[in-house]
């Protein structure tokens, strides 16, 4: 896929705005002494990216944004927790989008299901606790919520965006 | 974007807090807040004076460690068995000086030595070092051995004076040893007491191997409870009463604390200084109530002497405590002082229980 | 929205709460019973055993200081020690919180941790 001058300006925009929703995020932790626990605002963006300009670059937009965020607000701890995240939620959206199994609203549970799972996986090793691993249900059950919602806004986003990029 | 990020993640961590409320409904993984007591109870445990010594506090855990140091500093100048204290020196060279703190309760174990004649005596260390109890080397020693030792046991032959500065100058004759023991646990619980309240502790909780010393009431208002041990070693719950108590001293000694059998008979640490053999006068446990620990903690082991009768007359003729008596067949005996707060455990609730009035 | 995504949120929220009550009731279960039995020597946690499974430990120190404890029907008690007075022999077993067997010589405390609530605050002995 070639990209015009709109695309790039429209992946521009999507970083921008990745970066804004995790600063968001950053001032509304979820203190819940679970590490990985994540609203997954930033989320959003890579839910609609993956609807509107394909995988490979809104591959490339999560990257840029979890190293972005990670250079400006963490360490190099959490950006490697939210780098497993990050990763892990894409893989499985992207595989949920082809099976076309799922519309937009499943994708998206998925994608905040598996951040936090990728997320507390890293946590596991980097903290050698495997205790970690029964905060997973409440993960879950964060993740799915979440998912739902930004699975919604996605939707409604998109829509306006396909008019606007066409 | 330069926000003060602090200031931001203060409130932000404080909506996020209602925010997940909200969201974990379940309430899972949220401690959620310990109920509202006051004030925290601190509490440390530490070996010395050869037990173990247990202080809980509704205070600062500082208070606990200034509190491990004053035991410490009491057990350095009194401690019978190391050399360099000052006891120790006295008993090496026969004649020493006490520093302000050793001389207070010097005088308050004299003054109980001789308001009980004698039934308590700081001299009588010699002979419990023979009987081994001292160093777990039991044996019973010949008659002639005790009454060799006896002649030199006598608190009225220990010769002192006030020396300068509220210091005590004491001379001992050429065989004779002091200890202060049977006071020196009942003298820093009541120190520890006063220490803790100085610093604004209202309710603590003091165990110094099992001389128990109580500050105000816990933290809900209602009384400490103080089990008294149960003398009898076949018993079940270990506990023959519970005594309610504020503000007070509770002090029990008795044979089973310390003892060893040989040719089936038992011999406790107790020694009558008499006769400079276990005290066996019907008695096998006396615990004191009072305000004063020191007093508490040598009348324990002076009425124990004194046997049951005896007991109730000195209670009669003097003030400021309250007593709780066992008997070896079993009887409890207690004072009108604490009939309303003192209460047989249900082993034994068929025991016969008997109130002293004046 | 499709069929298949509401599957997919329903089955995800079924499993995690399912698996989530299981660990509370497991959880509940394990602390009620949760009593244990701590050895302290000279200040020091030595060890920790559950007080509902019987059991005999040897306490050997290096300097040959030995103490065994045994747990019996969620009692715990030293039946067999090496130490000059035998005190913590005699000592009747315990079971509540609050309540300790203590062996001078070896500077040794056994106690009772997270069990059944003594009705007293301390012993006075």
């Amino acid at each position: 896929m070639k990209l015009n001058t709109k695309k790039v300006a429209y992946l521009g925009m999507l970083i921008a705005l990745a970066f804004v929703l995790s600063y968001v995020e950053v001032l509304l932790p979820l203190n819940i002494g679970i590490p990985g626990a994540k609203i997954g605002l930033a989320n959003i963006v890579t839910v609609v990216a993956l609807y509107t300009i394909g995988a490979k670059n809104s591959l490339i937009l999560s990257i840029v944004r979890v190293i972005l965020v990670g250079l400006t607000f963490g360490n190099f701890a959490m950006m490697l927790y939210s780098a497993a995240g990050a990763l892990l939620s894409f893989t499985m959206m992207y595989f949920g989008r082809r099976s076309k199994k799922l519309s937009i609203m499943g994708v998206s549970v998925l994608g905040g299901v598996f951040h936090n799972v990728g997320q507390i996986i890293v946590a596991i090793f980097a903290m050698e606790t495997s205790q970690l691993i029964y905060y997973l249900p409440v993960l879950v059950i964060i993740g799915t919520i979440s998912g739902a919602v930004i699975g919604i806004l996605s939707g409604m986003i998109c829509k306006r965006v396909k008019v606007a990029l066409s | 974007m330069i926000f003060n990020r602090t200031s931001f993640n203060m409130k932000a961590k404080k909506m996020g807090a209602g925010v997940l409320c909200a969201l974990l409904l379940c309430g899972c993984g949220v401690d959620s807040a310990k109920s509202s007591k006051n004030i925290e109870m601190k509490s440390t445990s530490f070996f010395a004076m050869d037990t173990v010594m247990d202080i809980q506090i509704a205070g600062d855990e500082e208070l606990l460690n200034e509190a491990q140091q004053m035991v410490a500093d009491l057990e350095s100048k009194l401690s019978v068995t190391s050399e360099n204290s000052e006891i120790g020196k006295i008993n090496k060279d026969k004649i020493g000086r006490l520093s302000p703190e050793s001389a207070t309760i010097f005088k308050g174990a004299m003054e109980i030595c001789e308001s009980t004649e004698g039934a308590l005596d700081i001299s009588i260390y010699p002979v419990l070092k023979e009987w081994g109890f001292t160093t777990g080397e039991y044996h019973v020693p010949d008659e002639e051995t005790i009454e060799k030792l006896l002649s030199q046991v006598g608190y009225d032959m220990v010769r002192w004076q006030d020396g300068a500065d509220d210091t005590v100058d004491v001379v001992l004759l050429d065989d004779m040893e002091i200890d202060l023991g049977s006071v020196v646990k009942g003298y820093t619980g009541t120190a520890l007491s006063d220490f803790f309240k100085e610093n604004g502790v209202d309710s603590a909780l003091i165990n110094l191997g099992g001389n128990v010393q109580c500050i105000g009431t816990k933290q809900d208002g209602t009384p400490w409870k103080i089990a008294v041990k149960s003398p009898f070693p076949n018993s079940d719950s270990g506990i023959i009463g519970v005594l309610e108590a504020e503000d007070i001293a509770v002090v029990t000694s008795g044979g089973y604390e310390r003892y060893f059998e040989e040719d089936n008979q038992i011999y406790w640490h107790i020694l009558d200084p008499k006769t400079g053999s276990p005290a066996k006068n019907g008695l096998v446990s006396v615990t004191i109530v009072g305000k004063d620990g020191l007093m508490c903690d040598g009348l324990s082991t002076a009425l124990f002497v004194k046997g049951r009768d005896d007991a109730i007359d000195y209670w009669k003729s003097h003030k400021g405590f309250d007593v709780i008596l066992v008997t070896e067949d079993g009887e409890v005996t207690i004072t009108e002082g604490i009939k309303d707060s003192f209460s047989l455990s249900p082993e034994y609730a068929n025991s016969t229980l008997t109130v002293i009035t004046r | 929205m499709k069929k298949n995504d509401l599957i997919l949120i329903g089955g995800l929220l079924i499993i995690a709460f399912t698996i989530l009550v299981g660990q509370r009731l497991w959880q509940k279960n394990n602390t009620t019973s949760g009593a244990e039995v701590v050895v302290v020597i000279d200040g020091k946690e030595y060890e920790r055993l559950p007080l509902n499974q019987d059991a005999s430990k040897e306490i050997q120190l290096s300097d040959g200081q030995l103490n065994i404890l045994q747990i019996k029907d969620g009692e715990a008690f030293i039946s067999e020690a090496n130490c000059p007075d035998k005190i913590c022999e005699k000592h009747h077993p315990i079971s509540y919180n609050g309540q300790s067997i203590v062996c001078l010589p070896h500077k040794l405390v056994v106690s009772i941790d997270g069990g059944k609530e003594m009705e007293v605050d301390t012993i006075a002995q």
